[in-house]
C-alpha cells in the first residue's frame, strides 16, 4: 500500500534533482555542468561580488543535490535489497520492538 | 466535482468542502484499516511515556494537548508558503496533490514513525533505520537527518526572525507566550493535575490579552522601542529560546507553549475556512495556468516534478518524520491516541495547506503574481511591473520578452485583463488598444464564443479540448487546444459581458486552418457584440440557439 506513494515520491525526487543537475535550460539548473549562464555572468559584471556568490551559491546548491541524491538512493537500494533477501527467505523477519509490558492505566 | 463545474467558476468553498470530505472519508476508513489491522495499536500495551516516565521528555500527556504539541512542530510555515508558490501552475494541481497526497502517503507516513518510534521506546528515525535495516542505511539516514534539520531550522529561524523584526506586536505577543506557557505547564503538571480545561481557559484569555496588549504596545511611544529589535538580536533570541525549550523538561515550555500556539493557528484556519463557507469567494486563479511549461516567474521547472517538490508540507513531508520520532512518540499515553496525533495531526497540516492554496487562487491573478515574482522580475516600479505581467497574458509569440528568451518563445494563452482594473468602463482606451495588434482582434468575451476563446493557441500543436454545438451534449465539432486562454472566472454566463479576450484574426500569419471554428464563432456573434454593446446575461433561448458553439 505504501509502495505506490514510495515510488511517486522517488520519481518527484530523481527527476527534480537530475533537472537542477543537468537541464541544460537555463534558470532550471545550478549548472555545474557548464559555464555559468549569461544571467548570472551579466550579474556578475553589474557586481562582481554578488555575482561570485551567486555563482558560488550554485555550485553549493549543486553540490548538495548529488548529496541529497546519492543518501536517497542508497536508502532506497539497501532497505530493498533487505527486503529481497526477506522474501526469499534467506534472512528471518525480525521486528525489534520493545516487549509487552500491561498498562496500569484504567482504559 | 470540479470537472462539473469546467466553464463556470468555482467557488472556494468547494475546495474547502472537497478537501474535509475527503479527509473524512481517509480518517474514518484508512487510518482505521493502518490501526487496526495494519499496526494493531492495543491500548493494554504500556506506552514509553508510562514506562519510561521520568518527569522530563518522557511524560504521559493529554491527547488533546499532545496533538497541540505535534501540530505546532510540524506545521511550521511549509503549509503556508509551498501551496502559494504553488499556485503559480493553477490551483488545480496543487490541491490535488495536498489532499490525495496527505491521505495516502503523508498522513500514512506520520503514522508509521509515530507507531514505529512509539514500539520501541521512542526512538528516533536514524536509530531505527540502523537496527532494522543496517548500519550503512541507518548512518546515511542520520547524515540526511542532520542536514535537512539544518537546512530546514536555517529557513524556518529566517522567516520568523524577519516576520519579526521591527515588529513590536509581534515580538511582544511571542514573548508573553513563554510566561504564559511556564503558567499552563505548571497548573496542568504541578498545580492542578489533569485540570486540561482549567489551564486551557486561562491559556487563550491570556493569549487573548497578549494579542491585545502587543497593539497597545505598538501603538505606545514609550513601550515601542522596548520590543523593537533587529534581524540580529532576535536571530540570537530564537536560538536562546531554543536552547531553553530543549533542556528544560518537556511540559514546563515546550508542550504547553505548542499547545497554545496551535490554538491560535487552527484558531485562525478555522476562522478562515467559515470565512469562505460565508462568503463564496470565486477562484480567480485558472485550474491550470500556462506556466506549468516550466517558464513560471515565481520559480521555474515545469509542473511535474517541481509542484510536488514546492509543496511539502501539506502533503507529505520528511521533517514530520523527525517530530514523530523525537518528542511525540515519549508523551503518548495511550497507543490508539497515535491514530488522532499522526494521522489527524497530519490531515489538519493538510487543512492549513488547501487553506493557503484557497488564498493564493482567490487573489486576481495579476495581483497574485505582482505579489510574488521576484522583484528583479517585475522591473522594481508599479507600473513596470504591471507591464511586464501584463506581457504574461498578451505578448505575441515574436515579441522579444525582457526576462527569459525561453519565455518570449511561448504563445499567450492566459488572461491579460487580470492585470488590469476589474470594471471593464474603468479601463482606459488606450490600456485596451494595444490588444488591438494586427494578428489580433479584440472581441468581447460571452458565453457565446467561449469555445473560439479556448481553442486559440498560437504555435501549440496538440489538439485537445473539444469544441462542441450549442446546447448541452451537442455533436463534437472539432478540437481544440486544451490550454486557457483566459482564466475561468469571465466564462460563466452573466460575469462575462464586456471582458476583453484574444482571437486570431484579419492579417494572421498563419492559415485559419484548425482554427475556422472559432473564426466563424467570432464572426458570427461580433454584430450582436456591436450593436448593444456586450450583453450581460445569457437570459434568453434564442440567445442559445445562436450560440454556435460551446466548450467541451
Amino acid at each position: 500500500m505504501t509502495i505506490v506513494p514510495l515510488l511517486w515520491l522517488l520519481a518527484v525526487t530523481l527527476t527534480a534533482g537530475w533537472q537542477k543537475i543537468f537541464s541544460r535550460i537555463p534558470g532550471w539548473d545550478f549548472c555545474p555542468m557548464r559555464p555559468p549562464s549569461l544571467a548570472r555572468l551579466q550579474e556578475a559584471r553589474s557586481s562582481p561580488l554578488r555575482g561570485a556568490r551567486l555563482i558560488f551559491n550554485d555550485r553549493l546548491d549543486a553540490l548538495m543535490v548529488v548529496i541529497f541524491v546519492s543518501v536517497v538512493l542508497l536508502v532506497v537500494l539497501s532497505s530493498a535489497w533487505e527486503w529481497l533477501q526477506i522474501l526469499r527467505k534467506r534472512k528471518p523477519a525480525v521486528v525489534r520492538e520493545s516487549p509487552f509490558v500491561e498498562t496500569a492505566y484504567a482504559n | 466535482m470540479l470537472a462539473l463545474h469546467r466553464g463556470e467558476t468555482i467557488s472556494a468553498a468547494w475546495l474547502v468542502l472537497a478537501a474535509v470530505g475527503t479527509y473524512l472519508v481517509g480518517y474514518r476508513f484508512y487510518s482505521r484499516f493502518l490501526a487496526e489491522k495494519i499496526f494493531e495499536l492495543d491500548d493494554r500495551r504500556a506506552t514509553p511515556a508510562e514506562r519510561l516516565d521520568n518527569g522530563r521528555d518522557y511524560c504521559p500527556t493529554s491527547r488533546w494537548v499532545l496533538f497541540g504539541h505535534h501540530f505546532a512542530a510540524i506545521a511550521g510555515a511549509g503549509p503556508l508558503v509551498g501551496p502559494v508558490l504553488a499556485a503559480q501552475f493553477g490551483y488545480l494541481p496543487g490541491t490535488i496533490w495536498i489532499v490525495f497526497g496527505v491521505v495516502f502517503a503523508g498522513a500514512v507516513q506520520d503514522f508509521v514513525i509515530l507507531f514505529g518510534s512509539m514500539r520501541r521506546d521512542g526512538k528516533s528515525l536514524g536509530q531505527m533505520a540502523k537496527e532494522e535495516i543496517g548500519p550503512v542505511t541507518g548512518i546515511a539516514a542520520m547524515i540526511a537527518v542532520l542536514s535537512i534539520m539544518i537546512i530546514l531550522l536555517a529557513v524556518l529561524a529566517l522567516m520568523v526572525v524577519n516576520a519579526l523584526k521591527g515588529s513590536p506586536w509581534g515580538v511582544f505577543t511571542i514573548a508573553a507566550t513563554i510566561p504564559i506557557a511556564f503558567l499552563m505547564g505548571f497548573w496542568m503538571k504541578v498545580w492542578r493535575p489533569g485540570r486540561t480545561m482549567e489551564a486551557t481557559a486561562i491559556g487563550i484569555v491570556l493569549l487573548f490579552a497578549a494579542l491585545l496588549g502587543g497593539r497597545y504596545v505598538a501603538e505606545n511611544p514609550s513601550l515601542a522601542p522596548l520590543f523593537t529589535y533587529s534581524g540580529p538580536a532576535l536571530a540570537y533570541a530564537v536560538i536562546g529560546y531554543g536552547f531553553l525549550a530543549s533542556v528544560l523538561p518537556v511540559w514546563m515550555l515546550l508542550l504547553p507553549r505548542d499547545y497554545l500556539s496551535t490554538f491560535m493557528k487552527i484558531g485562525v484556519i478555522l476562522l478562515m475556512a467559515v470565512g469562505i463557507l460565508l462568503v463564496l469567494p470565486p477562484l480567480k486563479l485558472p485550474a491550470l495556468t500556462r506556466f506549468i511549461d516550466g517558464t513560471g516567474p515565481v520559480f521555474a521547472g515545469k509542473l511535474f516534478p517541481f509542484a510536488f517538490i514546492t509543496i511539502a508540507c501539506g502533503a507529505i513531508s520528511g521533517f514530520h518524520a523527525l517530530v514523530s520520532s523525537g518528542t511525540t512518540p515519549k508523551m503518548l499515553r495511550r497507543e490508539s491516541d497515535a491514530r488522532l496525533i499522526g494521522y489527524g495531526g497530519m490531515l489538519m497540516e493538510s487543512f492549513v495547506a488547501v487553506m493557503a492554496m484557497a488564498a493564493a487562487a482567490v487573489l486576481d491573478p495579476g495581483l497574485y503574481f505582482a505579489i510574488n515574482a521576484p522583484l528583479a522580475t517585475l522591473g522594481g516600479t508599479p507600473e513596470s511591473a504591471a507591464r511586464v505581467i501584463q506581457t504574461w497574458g498578451s505578448r505575441s509569440p515574436r515579441s522579444r520578452s525582457p526576462v527569459s528568451p525561453r519565455r518570449s518563445a511561448k504563445p499567450p494563452c492566459w488572461d491579460v485583463s487580470a492585470a488590469l482594473p476589474h470594471s471593464p468602463s474603468a479601463w482606459p482606451r488606450s490600456s485596451a488598444m494595444p490588444l488591438a495588434r494586427a494578428d489580433r482582434a479584440v472581441v468581447s468575451l460571452r458565453d457565446h464564443v467561449r469555445g473560439a476563446l479556448h481553442s486559440y493557441r498560437a504555435g501549440c500543436r496538440e489538439p485537445g479540448r473539444a469544441l462542441h454545438a450549442a446546447g448541452a451534449g451537442g455533436p463534437r465539432l472539432g478540437a481544440t487546444r486544451p490550454h486557457l486562454l483566459v482564466s475561468e472566472q469571465h466564462l460563466r454566463f452573466g460575469a462575462g459581458g464586456g471582458r476583453l479576450g484574444i482571437l486570431p484574426g484579419a492579417g494572421s500569419p498563419r492559415s485559419a486552418g484548425r482554427d475556422q471554428f472559432a473564426l466563424a464563432a467570432v464572426r458570427h456573434q461580433q454584430s450582436a457584440a456591436g450593436r448593444r454593446g456586450p450583453l450581460r446575461r445569457h437570459h434568453a433561448d434564442h440567445q442559445a440557439r445562436q450560440s454556435p458553439l460551446r466548450a467541451g
